[in-house]
């Protein structure tokens, strides 16, 4: 009796197993087709043209910089300097054009070599002296932002040139930031995929040692990821400028955080060597939205803060408890919150 | 009431893909100091696990005695409440405190007002050290004694938990000489106290210097137990070992060749001292020590991982300056390294991502990794090693240890490396396994690499080799034909004799 | 056998211990006094009684959330939240507070409840949930600073003219109050850490968690009472901030989190965790109060301030080299 009463339960569990796998597994998808749903029930206006096209634009500045992001995650590290970068990016840009196209290449390519000598020191720092890569990141943001205070003196700069307005505007249905950030995506993800450094970043983020031992350069790795995620801070801090209008100090803060949730939330690990930029695209979508919904729901601005921080948590947790039960344990992910959080009672046979 | 400290009745423990232990049983008379024998892979670590409480039996047939009652050991602490206590080779101590708080770890004395007395923990300490015949000051950081010292910290630690057991995971390994005979006065000592000592080693002259009995197991399972006094040294080899050597190692055919690698009077940092010796194509050198004689160092070295201090390597004729292990897999030298799971594999990446990893530029074109060219070498060389695995894709993380190591070392066939070092590379892997990768070894040598082995398995080095190095304390204690040597005459020059 | 030991009560062996061991320690308070003494000559103000304690006044704050981030570090976490809990509880104290007396103590206790329960809530999500900290806390710290911002945006209510006076401006003979509230924390924990067995077994979780586990500490108890006990003093240092202020200040706590790490981490306190001394975090808060003390005597410009800022913290970062 017991044993068939076993296969049964053998023979039914896993279809609802499967089910659950499949909703984890793609959780986000889930998530972002209930997530609009949600929308379009909470606020009519939310499939309006208008609101479609701002939300692109706005995703595509935080899209741009969080694929730098995802770069410096998959690695092994954080990049929390990004915010300042953007910042100090959409100040340059301002003071070398002064609203004239006429230097405008000349600071499109300085600030973009500003970024990437911030991602530069950045990466020196971390594998050099082998520090927390928070701990340089945000030290690095301070020293920039201190660098670019010292150097405007607090006074908001001029216009950015009219070349760089362009960068942000929408033509007719296309939002020419989403164009920008859709190439540079296609550019990113084929880098990441399909080339040799790629490859080398999964085998440094996963396992550093292992990656030294097959003839990889793990400090050279680290450091270009870093590079890349200044390389794309500036940019997105380019095209921002062209939307706010003007260089403003305050300009890039709070990227660092959203960029972070983005990636994580679109499933790249913290740990390293996993993850992919289409997650990461996917994660700034919903980011998007919430915002979005925040402000149709006529919230204060400070509630995004909330939610940002809520959805990281919500976004590790699931991602954690993903990871656990695809690695050989049998138990679901249900199953596995529960005894999570759930303290084990432990069976305790005392010997005298 | 028996006269068993210690009964493990029927042990059977199963690792996926792997039985580790197979109905196993041992039993310890209290106050004897027991052996326990066996080749790597034999068993033992799990069974000392299980006695632990690090890992339990399988099924409700195994039984575990203390003082004759059964006890269930769920977890570490469970066995040391029980009077168990091991001392692992990774010791289980905390460099940056002080040798006092590491032996009462947890357990520091306090007064009254719930303040640590130091004075009173550290004079404990001394007197625990002291009665072990150790002189230092208890407020010393751990991390500045040696080797030795630390295993008697770990010892006095187990005496202050009241250990009536202790158990010792091959001590010796990291040991020579004076040390060694430190050891066995301070197990000596022991004895006296009235405690049980459960000694682990392959090393049959201290089993017969220190052990009462020995319990020999092989592949899981047990072989015998015996009384030293009344055994001959052939005997426990016999139990040990139980097949010749012609059965497990291929045969080594053809001469060799030219000479391939040069290494003069090498140094680093991490050592090595001062070590010299040539390669040929088509042989395969062995090198032997015992643990922290420099094997693995000399392996980082010639890789490049550990920058040298003096000396020069030669390869195919030319110097080589300032190696580095990008430069090393460019010049045709593979590493299959000691650890495996942290040095050789990104465990989170697929087999195709690990196997291509140092062969990437064979694959890209116009800076593109080219996928078909990629997937079928890859498949080539699975197929060649015999991976046992869903496809190219599987994640290498849930392959068994002996695919994961072909794994390893498909990494390397691709770069027809002229060097092949391997670093320990039958280490927890099955013995079906582990007679597969001796052929593939010999077969790198037949296709004119030239092959280091590093083993601490001596019957390993012994059926493999062409030639035998043996290293001691970073520098090369002696070279050995194949045909003169002997387990004796390894372990004589790796004790440093 | 112990011939190349260290041995016992030979005194010039054990000086030299001390001395190898704390190296550090030694290197950060010779850099202070040397900076003393090139301040005190550029200006005779410096060396002022009224300018010593004003300096050690300013730096009560970041001197009791730099103890609390030690302790994290020292023990393998962190808290990026810290400044957004000062904000959140500076304005929520102040707010509802709006200088009235009878709500002093039970806003007082308010304000300890709400950085406590913070440091529970950390505490109980990466021991229960296995979160990493750095993780946790980056997004508590938008969480936290979300709620604060919710409540208000701009300075908001204000505290008795006595709390204040009590937190921050009163004084102990001529010593102000907060010094001494810093000094009692201070000794406090250092004993704590130094000769309680909770204190050292937070130097043995930090050294290797597993090993911890094995010699039968309770890990997870550990971690949470720690991320409590550091909520604790964090909910200290916001009061503290807040009498300074009088009123709910909305950047009250801005980038103080950071600063702390900073200290800690000029300090010698290790990001490898298990090693590292609250002598050393001492060192670090009088350093980076020096050095903002020095600035504000030889009137820098405000704008180049958080350029020095910057360059001090990264330079901390590359001379400390952490070993693996």
């Amino acid at each position: 009796m017991e044993t068939s009463s076993k296969n049964k339960r053998k023979k039914f569990s896993p279809s609802i197993n499967q089910i659950k796998v499949f909703i984890l597994e793609h959780g986000i998808y889930v998530f972002l087709v209930l997530l609009i749903l949600l929308s379009s029930i909470l606020s009519p206006s939310f499939f309006k043209t208008d609101n479609i096209l701002n939300m692109l634009r706005s995703a595509a500045v935080l899209g741009i910089v969080s694929i730098g992001q995802t770069y410096v995650i998959i690695g092994g590290g954080a990049d929390l300097s990004v915010g300042a970068t953007m910042g100090t990016a959409a100040i340059l840009i301002s003071e070398i054009t002064k609203g004239e196209n006429n230097n405008v290449a000349i600071g499109i390519i300085a600030c973009l070599l500003v970024g990437v000598f911030i991602g530069l020191i950045n990466g020196l720092l971390i594998t050099k002296r082998n520090m927390p890569p928070l701990v340089v990141s945000l030290g690095m943001s301070i020293l920039v932002e201190g660098a670019r205070l010292a150097y405007t003196q607090g006074i908001i700069s001029g216009r950015p040139a009219p070349f760089i307005r362009e960068l942000a505007k929408i033509h007719g249905l296309f939002p020419v930031p989403l164009i920008i950030m859709v190439v540079l995506f296609a550019i990113a993800s084929i880098i990441l995929n399909h080339s040799p450094y790629g490859r080398k970043l999964f085998a440094v983020g996963g396992n550093p040692e292992a990656a030294k031992y097959s003839g990889i350069k793990v400090d050279r790795t680290v450091i270009i990821s870093y590079m890349i995620s200044g390389f794309f801070a500036a940019l997105a801090g380019l095209v921002l400028s062209g939307y706010i209008g003007y260089g403003d100090r305050y300009l890039g803060t709070g990227f660092n955080l959203d960029s972070v949730a983005a990636t994580i939330v679109g499933g790249t690990s913290f740990e390293g060597g996993m993850g992919g930029i289409g997650g990461t695209i996917v994660g700034v979508a919903i980011m998007t939205i919430l915002f979005n919904i925040t402000l149709m729901l006529g919230l204060p601005i400070n509630v995004q803060l909330i939610v940002k921080g809520l959805i990281i948590i919500a976004a590790v947790l699931m991602y954690s408890i993903m990871q656990t039960s695809a690695l050989g344990s049998k138990s679901n992910g249900a199953n596995l919150l529960i005894s999570r959080i759930k303290s084990k009672v432990k069976v305790r046979k005392e010997a005298k | 009431m028996s006269d068993y400290l210690i009964e493990l009745i029927d042990i059977t423990k199963t690792f996926p893909g792997v039985r580790a232990l197979d109905n196993v049983s041992m039993k310890v008379i209290s106050g004897e100091v027991h052996a326990l024998v066996g080749e790597n892979g034999a068993g033992k670590s799990t069974l000392i696990k299980i006695l632990a409480g690090v890992f339990r039996p399988d099924g409700n047939k195994s039984v575990i005695k203390i003082a004759g009652e059964e006890v269930e050991l769920n977890n570490p602490i469970i066995a040391q409440e029980c009077g168990v206590s091991v001392i692992y080779q990774e010791f289980n101590l905390l460099p940056y405190l002080s040798v006092t708080e590491n032996i009462f770890l947890g357990r520091l004395p306090t007064k009254k007002s719930g303040i640590i007395d130091w004075k009173k923990a550290n004079s404990n300490a001394s007197e625990i050290l002291l009665s072990l015949n150790l002189d230092i000051d208890p407020r010393t950081f751990l991390k500045d004694l040696s080797v030795a010292q630390k295993q008697i910290v770990e010892i006095g630690k187990a005496l202050s938990l009241n250990a009536r057991i202790i158990i010792m995971d091959e001590p010796s390994a990291v040991l020579a000489g004076e040390e060694l005979n430190y050891l066995f006065e301070v197990i000596r000592s022991l004895k006296e106290r009235g405690i049980t000592v459960v000694y682990i080693s392959h090393r049959l002259d201290e089993i017969f210097e220190i052990a009462d009995r020995a319990t020999v197991l092989k592949d899981g399972k047990l072989v015998g137990t015996l009384k030293i006094q009344d055994a001959e040294k052939s005997e426990l080899i016999e139990m040990m070992i139980g097949r010749t050597l012609d059965e497990t190692f291929p045969k080594s055919s053809n001469g060799t060749g030219k000479k391939i690698l040069e290494v003069k009077n090498i140094s680093t940092k991490n050592l090595i001292n001062n070590v010299s010796f040539i390669l040929h194509k088509g042989e395969v050198l062995g090198i032997a020590g015992l643990v922290g004689s420099g094997k693995t160092e000399l392996a980082r070295a010639l890789f490049g991982v550990d920058s040298l201090t003096n000396g020069q390597i030669i390869i195919d004729e030319k110097t080589v300056k300032n190696i580095d292990p990008k430069k090393a897999v460019e010049l045709g030298i593979g590493l299959v390294p000691e650890d495996r799971k942290s040095q050789g594999l990104v465990l989170k990446l697929s087999i195709k991502k690990n196997i291509t990893l140092p062969v990437l530029k064979f694959f890209t074109k116009i800076g593109l990794i080219k996928k078909n060219l990629e997937i079928k070498y890859v498949k080539d060389h699975m197929q060649a090693l015999e991976i046992k695995a869903p496809g190219i894709n599987t994640v290498v993380q849930q392959l068994s240890g002996g695919n994961q190591q072909k794994v390893v070392v498909a990494k390397w066939l691709g770069t027809n490396p002229n060097v092949f070092i391997l670093d320990e590379p039958t280490r927890g892997i099955d013995v079906g396994t582990k007679k597969e990768m001796y052929n593939i070894i010999r077969d790198l040598a037949e296709d004119g690499a030239g092959v280091i082995m590093m083993s601490s398995e001596l019957l390993e080095i012994l059926g493999m080799s062409d030639r035998i190095l043996v290293m001691h304390q970073g520098e090369i204690a002696g070279e050995l034909k194949s045909d003169e040597a002997s387990e004796e005459r390894i372990l004589r020059l790796a004790i440093g004799e | 056998m112990s011939t190349a030991s260290p041995k016992a009560n030979d005194l010039k062996q054990q000086i030299t211990r001390v001395f190898k061991d704390n190296l550090l320690i030694f290197t950060i308070y010779g850099v202070i006094l040397i900076m003393v003494i090139f301040a005190s000559l550029s200006s005779p103000f410096f060396l002022s009684t009224y300018n010593l304690i004003t300096l050690l006044k300013q730096a009560t704050v970041l001197g009791i959330l730099a103890v609390g981030q030690s302790i994290l570090i020292i023990s393998g976490a962190i808290d990026l939240s810290m400044g957004s809990t000062v904000t959140l509880i500076s304005l929520v104290v102040a707010g509802i507070m709006d200088s009235r007396e009878p709500l002093v103590i039970p806003m007082v206790l308010f304000g300890l409840f709400i950085g406590t329960g913070i440091g529970f809530i950390h505490g109980l999500l990466t021991t229960k949930l296995k979160l990493e900290p750095f993780i946790v806390t980056l997004a508590t710290f938008s969480i936290i600073q979300g709620i604060a911002y919710a409540y208000t945006t701009v300075p908001k209510g204000g505290i008795t003219p006595e709390l204040s006076e009590l937190l921050y401006y009163g004084q102990l003979g001529p010593i102000p109050l907060p010094v001494i509230y810093f000094f009692l924390i201070f000794i406090l924990v250092y004993v704590l850490l130094k000769f309680t067995k909770i204190g050292r077994n937070i130097y043995a979780i930090g050294g290797d968690a597993e090993v911890a586990r094995r010699s039968g500490i309770k890990v997870e108890k550990i971690k949470i009472i720690r991320y409590t006990f550091v909520g604790l003093l964090v909910s200290i240092a916001a009061l503290i901030a807040t009498g300074r202020m009088g009123i709910g200040d909305p950047l009250a706590g801005q980038g103080m989190e950071f600063d702390a790490i900073t200290a800690s981490v000029i300090g010698g306190i290790s990001f490898m965790g298990g090693r590292g001394s609250l002598i050393g975090t001492l060192g670090g808060v009088f350093l980076l109060g020096l050095i903002n003390n020095i600035m504000v005597m030889s009137n820098v410009n405000m704008y180049y301030q958080l350029l020095i800022k910057g360059i001090i913290v990264i330079l901390a970062v590359a001379i400390y080299k952490q070993k693996k």
